[in-house]
């Protein structure tokens, strides 16, 4: 049971690892890219994709941050310590025994209690990641798009609020039918 | 007599190094479960 506790844990602190990994590889890629363009390159973006592409920076930055936290402030429980194991020989076995259970015991609560914050601040760490990335995947396309086509930006984005507003209505529309249909049955 | 910081063992310095890392951390809510206990204990 600890062992897996443990397990767990260690898969959150790597996961975590790897959402910073992934987000200084991105911010990596903004620096080369921001660098080879030329001091020009941000000034000549309009408004729109410049504060969405700033917003994914900042959300990538915080993801990296936020990974590195989780894997720096985790604390693993000890469940037996130096001096335990030096008394093993003095106290008798069975009183041992008892002691080294209730502190296993002791262990296993307060690792789950960390696993729990872990997953929490995980869960924050990568909506922040796939938030930042969309963002700037978003303010990409919209700036190829603009050059490519000609369509403003601001025409762009309110195309996309647009359809992503009717897109919500007819799938809220579509589980409101099925709920009403599945009450009828 | 208090610790100078050659007095300390190596081990001594790597956890003071790791709590010196969570503190900063806990400065932007990010605090290990039993960190968040303790603070909770002193309110």
């Amino acid at each position: 049971m600890y062992d897996r506790q443990v397990a767990t844990l260690e898969n959150i602190d790597d996961k975590a690892m790897r959402t910073t990994r992934t987000a200084v590889l991105i911010l990596g890629f903004i620096a080369g890219a921001l660098t080879a363009a030329g001091p020009d390159s941000v000034s000549d973006l309009s408004i729109v994709p410049t504060i969405i592409g700033s917003f994914g920076t900042l959300a990538v930055s915080g993801s990296a941050f936020m990974g590195v936290g989780i894997y720096t402030v985790t604390e693993y429980p000890v469940e037996i310590r130096e001096g335990d194991l030096r008394s093993a020989g003095r106290a008798p076995r069975s009183a041992w025994l008892d002691g080294a259970i209730g502190r296993l015991d002791d262990a296993s609560t307060s690792i789950q209690a960390e696993i729990e914050r872990n997953a929490e601040y995980l869960e924050v760490a990568q909506l922040l990641l796939i938030t930042g990335s969309s963002s700037l995947l978003y303010a990409t396309a919209v700036t190829v798009a603009a050059r490519s086509f000609g369509v403003s930006p601001g025409e762009q984005t309110a195309a996309v609020v647009i359809g992503a507003t009717l897109m919500a209505v007819v799938l809220w529309g579509r589980v409101k039918l099925r709920d009403r249909k599945s009450r009828s049955r | 007599m208090s610790k100078t910081d050659s007095d300390e063992t190596y081990p001594e310095r790597i956890k003071a190094g790791s709590d010196r890392m969570r503190r900063f951390f806990s400065l932007f809510g990010i605090r290990s479960a039993e960190m968040e206990r303790e603070r909770s204990e002193d309110k």
